[in-house]
């Protein structure tokens, strides 16, 4: 028996892309820079390290993040978590593939949750790791490079080293057609996560679709992350911690442009941003109308409980994962106009 | 007209509810919030559920919470699921989630079940859910059921036929040893063919106030722990050895991926032994068959 399930929704040909599937040889390469971030610096990556050897064309299939550091809450090694502490902008050349900064866990959906945080308590060392893997490859003109910046915002005190990857594939064929991914992000105002009630709302300009194009979306990201402020882990944050500030307390309601409901009701926000994936995953199938926004409002009950949590400040970080269409042509020449001038 | 030419395209839906269920009871959660309040198609991709429950102990709450959903007469499932076996299981310990930054500290569950098909629901149709719990005496727990999905393109024709997903489960019985499944549990209840995408399986631990889940994999000496056969409708081997549940049903996933075809008042048969006295074995089916609208 056949079901014919692609009348009722038929997806993008993403098996049958031409761009996506190059015909051989098609290389892999993988390309990797890092840095040091001290709280509530910024810095880049060198752009030598993440330009292709090769000096041919190629494509980013996906972004990798690793951040790891010292505690610096010593004896509590497995507090921190450093996802939304850190923030990464990028762009090739005069394109934007980023609304700003993007908390790097913002990117990706989480495929392996347990897997994103290790610890070593014995010398209070912290490992994360995030990856996005994009939409559609992007293409990169050879001489062009994507540059991330990266900003450390401050939120905990520690140190981080930040190592970012980008694999990909050389390639031997321009395309006509391209795919260009955008993300932009709403981050919230820090709520207190258990006893007082707040409300925040986006703007217009957070998670908005500036181009003239449709923006095909591949997801939502959120996240929550707080900080204890007081006590022996005082500085220490956390994105679960406490449990009911995302799953309970802390409700969502998002509307287009246009009023039209995209979360009908106030939702938890672990409901809304699946809590075993962190995501909304839309497969490349919705779709946002170009220079059009989503706005999403934000309210955080107060709990009617005793709280015996040294939690004090929590933030909700909201990402919009997709990306567009542009021509080779466009894309070669924004691409490379800037890094010609590297 | 030109203006309406911009609502064309395809959005992103979340409808979601919420209903608190008491042991020994049932409760539905508000239908209108439900329902998509523009008069358009939508089609349900995923569907999301987080309990909530205040008593303090380790809880998995998604086993001791069944559902049943259903669009006007066409059901999802026939006898109450548990609901921790709609779903693959992808983080167990998201499955129990623990609060202790409140007094009384809560237990947090999250569950998803990715639909083997998109559920198209023309304009104006609810998806209903339903919730029942046994008598488990464990104070009552918060439900939130959310339908994540998209608006359908005007452009789109109304189909035919829409693919339903269907869901059916074997529970067995506390305190008995050996249980079978009858011919109204794993079954093909329609006059039309049920596409199988996965088996799923579980084990309760059931010792109040601590109901958990159990791993139960093959036990190292033979006939010293839960084991299971199973069969098709004609007697064909599913499972032909003895087998720990948790070899049977993945316990990285506790799903048994299968994508096959039951026919028409097909049924798969589960015969358990040695079960120990606190564990429940859960056995879930789910598939998809076509409907006409």
């Amino acid at each position: 028996m056949s079901i014919p399930s692609r009348f009722i929704h038929p997806r993008p040909p993403f098996n049958k892309n031409p761009v996506y599937h190059q015909q051989p040889p098609a290389s892999p390469v993988h390309l990797s820079g890092s840095l040091v971030l001290r709280s509530g610096t910024n810095g880049a990556v060198p752009q030598a390290a993440l330009k292709n050897p090769m000096g041919q064309d190629m494509e980013l299939l996906e972004i990798k993040f690793e951040l790891f550091g010292v505690n610096q809450t010593p004896g509590f090694a497995g507090t921190s978590q450093y996802g939304g502490a850190v923030w990464c902008e990028l762009t090739m050349g005069k394109i934007k593939l980023t609304n700003g900064s993007i908390p790097v866990w913002n990117f990706g959906r989480s495929e392996n949750h347990a897997g994103e945080f290790k610890t070593d308590n014995a010398f209070d060392l912290l490992y994360m790791a995030y990856s996005w893997r994009l939409p559609r490859p992007l293409f990169i003109p050879a001489g062009a490079v994507v540059v991330p910046n990266f900003t450390h915002t401050g939120f905990i005190s520690d140190t981080i080293n930040v190592r970012v990857g980008y694999s990909g594939r050389t390639v031997f064929v321009k395309p006509k057609k391209v795919y260009v991914p955008w993300v932009a992000k709403y981050a919230s105002k820090v709520f207190n996560p258990i006893s007082a009630a707040g409300v925040d709302n986006s703007t217009e300009l957070d998670l908005v679709n500036p181009h003239p194009e449709v923006l095909h979306l591949q997801r939502f990201v959120g996240r929550t992350m707080s900080r204890l402020s007081t006590g022996p882990q005082a500085g220490a944050t956390s994105e679960t911690a406490p449990e009911s500030f995302g799953s309970k307390f802390l409700s969502v309601r998002v509307t287009d442009s246009y009023g039209r409901p995209i979360v009908r009701s106030y939702t938890p926000f672990r409901d809304v941003f699946g809590a075993l994936t962190r995501s909304w995953e839309m497969d490349n199938g919705a779709e946002l109308d170009p220079q059009s926004f989503y706005r999403v409002a934000l309210k955080k009950d107060a709990a009617a409980l005793v709280p015996n949590s040294q939690n004090d400040v929590a933030q909700a970080f909201i990402s919009m994962v997709g990306w567009r269409e542009m021509s080779g042509e466009d894309l070669s020449s924004n691409a490379e106009a800037e890094s010609d001038g590297q | 007209m030109k203006t309406l030419d911009r609502f064309q395209g395809v959005s992103p839906v979340l409808l979601s509810s919420s209903c608190t269920v008491k042991a020994n009871n049932s409760a539905i959660p508000d239908s209108g919030q439900l329902s998509y309040p523009f008069r358009k198609a939508i089609v349900i991709e995923e569907i999301r559920w987080t309990m909530s429950s205040e008593l303090v102990g380790g809880k998995n709450l998604g086993a001791l919470v069944a559902t049943k959903l259903s669009i006007g007469q066409l059901y999802l499932m026939r006898d109450p699921m548990p609901v921790w076996l709609l779903g693959t299981m992808m983080d167990q310990s998201l499955e129990d989630a623990r609060d202790f930054s409140t007094a009384p500290a809560s237990d947090f569950g999250h569950y998803r079940w990715r639909l083997p098909e998109p559920l198209y629901l023309e304009a104006g149709q609810v998806l209903s859910s339903w919730f029942t719990r046994g008598d488990d005496g464990l104070g009552d727990i918060d439900v939130q059921v959310s339908y994540v999905g998209k608006t359908v393109a005007p452009s789109q024709p109304k189909p035919g036929l829409i693919a339903v997903p269907y869901a059916a489960p074997f529970v067995t019985t506390l305190g008995q040893v050996y249980q079978q499944s009858n011919e109204f549990n794993l079954f093909n209840p329609f006059d039309v063919p049920i596409r199988v995408q996965r088996l799923t399986g579980r084990v309760l631990k059931f010792a109040p106030p601590f109901v958990s889940a159990a791993m139960a994999l093959t036990p190292a000496v033979p006939g010293s722990g839960l084991t299971i056969l199973m069969n098709d409708s004609w007697g064909g081997k599913m499972v032909n050895n003895n087998t720990g549940p948790g070899d049977v049903f993945d316990v990285l996933r506790a799903a048994w991926t299968v994508d096959t075809i039951m026919p028409p008042k097909g049924v798969y048969e589960v015969r358990a032994w040695n079960i120990p006295a606190d564990l429940q074995l859960h056995v879930g089916l789910i598939g998809v068959r076509e409907e006409r609208i």
